[in-house]
């Protein structure tokens, strides 16, 4: 896709070496930089560096519950985590490695608690449609994670070793060697879990003590990268992801425990290619990306057993041209093309698509007034479907020193996947894109612009979105046991988000604060049957969080809380799981001793010891520990 | 709703004890009226793998519906999959699916009685005697329940997926459909040594299965693939007429076919004429009869996942699971003018039916 990161698109600037010493950064920042600037006038949140060093044995399912409010609709630890932006469904939301989409082709979504964060420098969250820039599906909003490559001397080697609760083990390493001509990082890690945690039946008589059963996992990943930097303007670099994670399915605590398996292995591979041009660059990328999933069933070990497996490639070129035209002008445009293949055993003969779509971009500026203003246009073509031309517009402008405004609209769309077309019984050739109107505004109201003592900043977002021939999977009429998926649903999704936050120095003390607060009202507003006018499944109507931290020195004490509000679990809004609490207690303490560097970790995870459900009868562990220590030795 | 005449219930409970092959003895015992002796109970599957399955609580006097009565009576959820209810001497025995046992509730008040558990996707219930029960299981053999001590006793073999069972004499009949694929075959088993007696080669994927007032066993079988979704190889549905003798077969009516597929068989109250789910409606069959209707009895347009037949007034019971993801809906029909009478919402997944007469009133 077209996303470029700011620093991706800078190669001759030097970034600071976030991890080096920690920056005292807010937990999240939701300054008006946008991950480019063709996202002009969507929010944007970005992990500061300590927070990413505090989450660096989670995968990405834990950094994005407890410290996001975006909805992570987990099954549990280890098991199947997706996202759900703005009361939309997850195969709405974007997912991007380097600016790669690696959301596979198959399904359209990413399992979360695959990715572990370890293996990014950045992580930056983007709200709100934005197909014009991203593509394919990018109707809720997107998460972009990066591994960043420096050019300067540095050798660093680093160990991470965490061990928590429920037989929790986790280890990670990673080794960047880098000069001003050559880098090479590689990064490790090792997982193994049982996730075997105590929990309540309340489904069962006499609402027994239990154990999770079946909810192990195991896995590894391997991340290389390695670059060259011709210092003329020219910069190359080749990406390698290889991970393979081991896990067992649990089921649901009303039924009995299950005997599934999965097994999900995946080759990422990225050469990438900028070239500084005179006030501009151009940016090539070619990229493959093979997934393979096999799942196992044993329902009865004699008698009754699933067993299927599912391998898509995808194939995939880009190529980016970006120009100062004039002092208050930059153009841009590009290419992209992707061919993806399905080898899947429910598809009855293997499976190829092709999507190409091409792009530009114009941003105007007007620096006396601090105005911007952008527009991108971008038209696919697809051999299965006729591609929806889509066009958006953005705009950020200061209005007074204290008062900021950022609007953006859109139209976004998301092409059936090959999973909606192909599967058999039921997959549905005939199905067509759906399409969303996406419209959005921020006041951005903050006391400075400098990062001192005493910020604050309040943001205030308003915004509107209406997804048409909105799919979802029906049982036939005539064959209820085969499920078919159909264009039946038109969607409103609306809803209002405050986020503040500020930070004070107290004599040697920082703290920092943030809160967040989301209305959502996604509601079905097509007449099909009572779930007309009705809140969709498992979007909560209120949800929240509050982030604070403390620090002394190198010593930091971190709480989260996550708020979320009453979700209906049946269409027809009947039954409803109840609102929880969730609080996250961390505490890291830091020794620098010449070149080595020592963190310590200690996390208390649903402090409360609050019983709650994510997904309706999925349990999720009650007060746990987790202890980690990271070396690092710099050079 | 209709004030209900005794002497029809009279008539009409007389005709329910007849209901299934060679009338046995049993005498409705004289026990205290509970809350939910008369009434219809609508067992509703529930959302698969997350959610619990549910009863229902029809009162034909009232009209109106009681949602989730076991879990009210009880304090905690039914569980996940609610297959099958059936009644035999004051209790209902529910089958639970995906939790792997079947609840066992007092049929008056729907207090808990036992739990069977430890059998492996269970389908169907079916009471011998005082004494003993057959539960099919996808583990594909029938399990033999001690109705004293609710545990298994032993497992007698099956071919592949059983479900419905009918009982004719001392004979029980298994349909085996295949579960995630397909079988064509009935398992006989001698209800008194609980021996596999004979295995009886039918058509693909047996439906339904019920005796008529001939003692002759009926079978619909599906025939192998699905509504709308034609593949080569599908094979057309059969409608069977069975000696529960000497297993000879005594009709065999094709359907015209292979892409249009039958489902389910109920009979009426006085079991001479039979019904039958197809894409287009609803068909009837009286047993007499040697060739199939063209014409649905009842045209819908919408789902009908199960159907069932009030014996005491007569109503044809459809349900409509809707999504699968909300309340479903039964719809009920006179039986003789086909008109629609009302329809009830009811739990999520509406799969099974169980049609309580006032017993004591008849006595």
């Amino acid at each position: 896709m077209s996303m470029m990161i700011a620093s991706l698109i800078k190669p001759t600037y030097s970034q600071n070496n976030q991890e080096d010493t920690v920056r005292f950064l807010l937990p999240v920042t939701i300054q008006s930089t946008s991950i480019n600037d063709n996202t002009l006038g969507l929010k944007v949140y970005k992990f500061d560096s300590l927070t990413l060093l505090s989450y660096r044995s989670a995968t990405l399912d834990d950094l994005l519950r407890n410290q996001s409010p975006i909805e992570v609709i987990s099954y549990g630890p280890g098991s199947l985590s997706t996202i759900s932006f703005r009361g939309t469904s997850s195969n709405h939301t974007g997912l991007f490695w380097n600016g790669i989409s690696i959301n596979p082709p198959n399904n359209g979504m990413t399992d979360i608690s695959l990715l572990p964060v370890a293996f990014f420098s950045d992580v930056e969250v983007q709200f709100g449609g934005s197909s014009p820039v991203f593509g394919n599906g990018n109707i809720g909003g997107s998460i972009h994670l990066n591994n960043e490559l420096e050019y300067k001397h540095k050798n660093q080697v680093g160990l991470g070793i965490s061990v928590g609760s429920f037989h929790d083990y986790r280890t990670n390493f990673s080794a960047t060697f880098s000069n001003e001509q050559w880098n090479s990082s590689t990064a490790l890690f090792f997982i193994q879990a049982k996730n075997d945690f105590p929990y309540q039946n309340p489904t069962k008589s006499g609402q027994p003590d239990e154990k999770v059963q079946n909810a192990a996992r195991k896995g590894v990943g391997l991340l290389q990268s390695i670059g060259y930097n011709f210092n003329n303007g020219n910069l190359i670099d080749f990406n390698v992801w290889l991970q393979q994670m081991d896990r067992e399915i649990p089921s649901s605590m009303i039924s009995v425990p299950s005997q599934a398996d999965q097994f999900d292995r995946s080759l990422r591979a990225l050469l990438k290619w900028t070239r500084s041009i005179n006030q501009g660059y151009l940016l090539v990328k070619t990229s493959y990306l093979d997934d393979f999933l096999h799942y196992t069933n044993v329902i009865d070990a004699a008698t009754l057993s699933i067993d299927s497996k599912i391998h898509t490639k995808s194939y995939i070129a880009e190529g980016e041209l970006k120009k100062q035209i004039t002092e208050n002008l930059k153009l841009g445009g590009g290419v992209h093309a992707k061919t993806d293949q399905a080898i899947v055993g429910a598809y009855d003969e293997n499976k190829n698509q092709l999507q190409s779509s091409i792009f530009i971009a114009a941003t105007w500026q007007i620096p006396k007034i601090n105005w911007t203003a952008n527009m991108n246009i971008r038209q696919g073509w697809s051999s299965d479907f006729k591609v929806p031309l889509t066009p958006s517009v953005g705009f950020e402008g200061e209005l007074k020193k204290w008062l900021a405004v950022k609007v953006s609209i859109s139209k976004n769309f998301r092409l059936p996947t090959m999973n909606e077309r192909y599967w058999v019984p039921g997959g549905n050739i005939e199905l067509q894109p759906e399409i969303s109107w996406n419209e959005e505004v921020s006041l951005i109201i903050s006391n400075s612009k400098a990062e001192k003592a005493g910020e604050c900043e309040l943001i205030l977002t308003l915004y509107n979105s209406n997804i048409d021939d909105w799919i979802l999977w029906l049982p036939n009429n005539d064959t209820p046991d085969i499920w078919s998926p159909v264009n039946i649903q038109k969607v409103w999704a609306r809803g209002l988000e405050i986020q503040g936050e500020t930070k004070h120095h107290i004599g040697n003390m920082n703290i920092q604060a943030s809160a967040s607060y989301a209305y959502t009202k996604s509601t079905n507003e097509e007449k099909i049957n009572e779930s007309y006018k009705k809140q969709l499944m498992y979007v909560p109507e209120h949800s929240g969080n509050i982030l604070i931290r403390c620090g002394i020195k190198n010593s930091f004490i971190s709480y989260s809380h996550v708020f979320t509000g009453d979700r209906y679990v049946l269409r027809d809004n009947s039954e409803f799981l109840p609102a929880h609490n969730y609080g996250k207690l961390s505490l890291t303490h830091q020794i620098t001793l010449n070149k080595y560097q020592i963190s310590l970790l200690f996390d208390i995870g649903n402090l409360w010891n609050k019983s709650y459900q994510i997904v309706q009868n999925y349990p999720m562990p009650g007060r746990s520990y987790k202890a980690s220590i990271i070396f690092k030795f710099s050079n | 709703m209709k004030k209900i005449q005794s002497v029809a219930v009279i008539v009409l409970t007389s005709l329910f004890f007849y209901y299934g092959c060679k009338k046995e003895e049993d005498q409705p015992q004289p026990t205290p009226q509970g809350k939910y002796e008369t009434g219809v109970l609508i067992s509703n599957e529930g959302p698969y793998q997350t959610g619990s399955g549910s009863v229902s609580y029809f009162d034909r006097l009232t009209g109106k519906i009681e949602e989730k009565i076991f879990e009210k009576a009880n304090g905690y959820k039914l569980g996940n999959i609610v297959q099958s209810i059936e009644y035999f001497s004051d209790r209902i025995f529910i089958v639970v699916n995906n939790s792997n046992k079947v609840e066992v509730v007092n049929s008056g008040t729907f207090e808990s009685i036992a739990t069977i558990e430890n059998i492996t996707s269970p389908r169907y219930f079916l009471a011998i005697n005082d004494q003993k029960a057959y539960i099919t299981s996808w583990a594909n053999e029938v399990s033999v329940i001690d109705l004293t001590s609710y545990e298994i006793t032993k497992t007698i073999p099956t071919q592949t997926g059983p479900e419905k069972m009918t009982k004719c004499g001392n004979k029980v009949f298994v349909l085996n459909q295949g579960g995630f694929s397909v079988d064509s075959t009935i398992t006989v088993i001698d209800a008194d040594s609980d021996n596999v007696l004979e295995t009886i080669y039918v058509y693909p994927k047996p439906t339904g299965i019920q005796a008529d007032s001939n003692g002759k066993v009926w079978v619909m079988c599906s025939g192998k693939g699905w509504n709308g979704f034609p593949q080569t190889g599908d094979s057309e549905g059969h409608l069977l007429c069975i000696n529960p003798d000497d297993y000879s077969i005594e009709k065999d009516i094709a359907f015209p076919t292979s892409t249009n597929h039958p489902d389910k068989l109920i009979f009426n109250g006085s079991v001479d004429r039979l019904f039958y789910i197809m894409p287009d409606g609803i068909y009837d069959f009286p047993i007499e009869s040697d060739n199939l209707n063209n014409a649905p009895f009842l045209a819908i347009n919408k789902m009908t996942y199960q159907i069932g037949i009030d014996p005491m007034e007569g109503y044809l019971y459809l349900s409509d699971p809707v999504d699968f993801a909300q309340n479903g809906w039964v719809f009920r029909y006179n039986q003789a003018s086909g008109a629609m009478v009302d329809s009830i919402q009811a739990g999520v997944i509406p799969g099974g039916f169980l049609f309580r007469t006032p017993i004591l009133i008849a006595n």
